[in-house]
């Protein structure tokens, strides 16, 4: 890097022996779009600083790719750009690639390591920021759940965009995978706020084709509880054709809307409480999401706050008056991708 | 050594493509993708991470007032904790809130400040309803879903001294991250950490001696309110659809959960405390 500083002065000659300018990137404009969320404007311009064999540029490309920050998450494609980075001198690269790797296949390694060897400047074209693919589905941000890394980037069908981001063009995309189960350990940090507020969200599309591994397991699983459960319990979606009551709760279906309208409370309450609420308080702002960015800290009331603690004792008399026992319940373990990502609620609701 | 030199050559040509746009070195960018590495996975000590929440929560309270009902406050205060000593950060010293607005909405801030809305209470019907919003609260401070993203938000800007600030250096300005912080409530997690939270919570629930079908019934509620409405709106744009997370809490807790589906709710106890909410 400080070589750059030692050849400006001579820089300024050369131009004369070289009539095209390659790029005329700038970092600090770069990372002000990465930084702000502009991911598509931001990579644009540090592919063109990594043309000019920017490390740094490099090293943050790394980032978005593993973080899938404005381009599918692609580990072997952050390797790739981590390791020229390394190559060209970015301190911590060769760390956070290591890191990055243990995460990683050895296929998928041996691809990342092929294509930084390949690499040459000026061979990744700046993502063009209208892609030529078709136009996002109206509900990009709302839509569906997505499976992080699973995707190929391929055209976006529209029933699984990949949040709102434009397909990451020309950049080759090779396999696009993790490592055996772990889940992607990096996501963006902040995904650009959905534009929810006016929207009415629709019923979830029909199921993809990959969502045939989900259904047997739920299936069978449901099944099961007409079998053991107690009477309290609402019968399984399995063994229900569609109840009449799905016009009040449009949106939902499944096992839980069962239990919504079974005889254990919800369904005597849910509808009037909460359709009142719906009602009167549309056009109440509440709080909003620039308040909460503009508000100005009230220590006093964080005072107050922390005088309504209560410790253990007092919990448990609490618990006690009440008949709470506790339990030993382990934690749900962590879905893997590859069952949760094209999950809806639609589709498993009752047929 | 003859790599460095070409490299050399090749940047001088590079440099001289660029002209005099060429940027100068930023020596203060340079230090902080230096520190990035060694910030990025070092442990937060407990104080700092309190002294952050706490002044998060000075923030959200400026947001909203607390609900002025010293009773109902203790009482969330008690259900709170009682979850939260079910839990493996029982140590914490767990706060509890409700904020005086009509916004339906919940917010956790690291280190145990757990706030939830009016409007919230609203739309819950029971004890065991709350319960399972404030243990998905819980989830996120237990996995230290906001702090990380406040860190990670934090290594990707230009706040000065990142490092000395999640070390836990004394006589630092937190302020940036508070402000990196209350971005986060205002943009949202991952849907990944949302998703997290759901499973913690129906199982701290759960643990708690309630009902455990709690969350999906506040989720249930949520998805069937207008989502058009103002007081839902922060919501729906920083979480995932209601129907995605009941989708998942569905697959994960069927036939798991049978032993516990006898457990109070307690709407009464619940309704004694809200019915008066004004």
């Amino acid at each position: 890097m400080y070589a750059r500083i030692v050849i400006r002065p001579l820089a300024a000659m050369l131009p004369i022996l070289l009539a095209v300018r390659v790029f005329a990137a700038d970092f600090g404009n770069a990372m002000a779009l990465y930084q702000g969320g502009r991911y598509p404007e931001a990579i644009t311009e540090f592919l063109a600083l990594a043309n000019g064999l920017d490390a740094d540029a490099m090293f943050i490309l790394g980032d978005m790719y593993a973080n899938g920050q404005g381009v599918t998450q692609d580990p072997v494609q952050a390797h790739k750009w981590y390791n020229l980075a390394t190559a060209h001198g970015a301190k911590g690269a060769a760390q956070v690639r290591d890191q990055l790797a243990a995460r990683m296949t050895a296929v998928q390694v041996a691809d990342a390591q092929g294509l930084a060897r390949a690499w040459q400047p000026g061979q990744d074209e700046p993502v063009t920021e209208a892609p030529a693919e078709p136009a996002p589905p109206p509900k990009p941000a709302k839509a569906k759940p997505v499976a992080p890394v699973k995707k190929a980037p391929t055209t976006a069908e529209p029933p699984t965009p990949i949040r709102s981001e434009p397909p990451p063009a020309p950049i080759p995309a090779p396999d696009a995978r993790w490592a055996a189960a772990e889940p992607p350990p990096a996501t963006p940090p902040m995904p650009s706020v959905p534009p929810a507020a006016t929207e009415i969200p629709t019923p979830a599309p029909a199921a993809p084709p990959r969502v045939e591994v989900l259904p047997p397991t739920a299936r069978s699983a449901s099944v099961a509880v007409t079998e053991t459960a107690p009477p309290a319990v609402p019968a399984p979606p399995a063994a229900q054709t569609p109840p009449p009551a799905a016009t009040t709760t449009p949106r939902s279906g499944g096992f839980f809307a069962n239990l919504a309208r079974g005889t254990t409370g919800l369904f005597g309450r849910s509808p009037a409480p909460t359709e009142r609420t719906a009602t009167a308080t549309i056009g109440i702002r509440g709080l909003s999401a620039d308040e909460l960015r503009s508000a100005n800290p009230n220590p006093a009331a964080v005072q107050q706050m922390e005088a309504y603690r209560a410790d253990t004792v007092q919990a448990s008399s609490f618990a006690r008056d009440a008949a709470l026992a506790a339990q030993t319940v382990e934690y749900l373990p962590s879905p893997t991708p590859a069952t949760t990502g094209q999950n809806s609620y639609q589709p498993l609701g009752p047929r | 050594m003859m790599h460095k030199i070409g490299l050399g050559l090749l940047l001088l040509v590079i440099a001289a493509l660029a002209g005099a746009e060429m940027p100068a070195i930023d020596i203060g960018r340079l230090v902080d993708l230096t520190s990035k590495v060694a910030t990025a996975n070092a442990p937060i000590p407990v104080e700092r991470e309190i002294e952050i929440g706490r002044g998060l929560a000075a923030s959200m309270l400026g947001a909203s007032p607390l609900y002025p009902d010293d009773g109902l406050q203790r009482y969330i205060n008690h259900v709170g904790r009682w979850l939260a000593d079910r839990t493996e950060r029982a140590s914490l010293p767990w706060h509890f809130a409700v904020l005086d607005t009509e916004t339906v909405n919940a917010f956790a801030a690291p280190g145990g400040y757990i706030f939830v809305t009016k409007g919230l209470l609203r739309v819950a019907g029971s004890e065991s309803e709350l319960a399972g919003v404030l243990a998905h609260e819980i989830g996120h401070v237990l996995r230290s879903h906001h702090l990380e993203a406040i860190r990670k938000q934090a290594m990707a800007g230009i706040v000065a001294d990142v490092a000395g600030m999640f070390a836990g250096n004394r006589g630092v300005d937190l302020g940036p991250l508070i402000g990196i912080g209350m971005q986060v409530y205002a943009r949202g997690l991952d849907r990944d950490d949302e998703f997290e939270a759901d499973r913690i919570g129906v199982v701290v629930a759960t643990r708690g001696g309630y009902e455990p079908y709690g969350l999906p019934r506040v989720l249930l509620a949520l998805n069937a309110m207008n989502p058009a409405a103002g007081n839902l709106s922060l919501l729906s744009s920083t979480h995932p659809p209601f129907p995605d997370r009941l989708a998942r809490l569905e697959q994960l807790m069927l036939g798991r959960f049978d032993a516990y589906a006898a457990q109070p709710q307690l709407a009464e106890r619940y309704q004694g405390y809200c019915r008066a909410l004004h």
